[in-house]
């Protein structure tokens, strides 16, 4: 799959999952602040790309993404 | 974590709830993302209505045991006591078809599909005599 391919279906998905605009999901935008995630819902996100992609997020890494943009480094990387 | 699969009948190992509460009565762990529990509904279940099916809340509590087994299973492999779990929330939830009565067996397969920290999210899908009566994904914190 190629970033852009993987990228496009990502914000589909949690734009449709977190019921935001997929207009608000920009590459530099806060993933928590966006999506209005607390620690119960970032387990969503997690489940959702491991569902949808079959990319583990470890939960020592999950500080580490920010932004939408190191979200889909992450994800793309370990595809 | 590598879980190696296990089964079980003796669920009150890996949860801590009792009869009358008790809604599994196997599980079997295939791996670390999957599980799979049964429940044969007695006549005395306490989820039983006064038309003599099941409510679909002893469905969403008999997938809630079940995954309580899974992470009772997956503590009790580290080690650590077996607790008390509480539904976060349930999403996604669709029934269909007619609900069970005493003497039916439902079973129920569970995906693991995130764990962050104490927080679980499964998907469910719980089935009788081979129909699908219930769909949903649920998320416990233990």
């Amino acid at each position: 799959m190629e970033k852009e391919e993987m990228i496009k279906k990502m914000v589909s998905i949690l734009a449709d999952e977190f019921e935001v605009e997929q207009e608000a999901i920009q590459p530099e935008a806060n993933i928590k602040e966006t999506m209005h995630l607390d620690s119960l819902s970032l387990v969503d996100m997690v489940g959702l790309v491991n569902e949808e992609f079959g990319v583990e997020i470890k939960t020592p890494d999950l500080p580490s993404l920010k932004t939408f943009a190191d979200l889909y480094d992450y994800v793309y990387t370990r595809l | 974590m590598s879980i190696p699969a296990y089964k079980t009948n003796d669920i009150t190992s890996l949860i801590p709830q009792r009869p009358p509460i008790l809604m599994v009565d196997g599980f079997t762990c295939e791996n670390e993302q999957n599980c799979q529990s049964t429940l044969t509904i007695s006549s005395d279940n306490m989820f039983l209505e006064e038309s003599g099916l099941l409510a679909e809340e002893g469905i969403l509590e008999h997938i809630a045991q079940t995954a309580a087994a899974y992470v009772g299973h997956i503590r009790k492999l580290a080690g650590e006591d077996v607790n008390m779990g509480y539904i976060g929330d349930i999403k996604r939830c669709t029934v269909s078809g007619l609900m069970p009565a005493a003497g039916d067996t439902l079973i129920t397969h569970l995906t693991i599909m995130s764990q962050v920290g104490n927080i679980t999210l499964v998907s469910a899908q719980t089935a009788v005599n081979g129909q699908t009566i219930l769909t949903c994904r649920m998320k416990l914190a233990n």
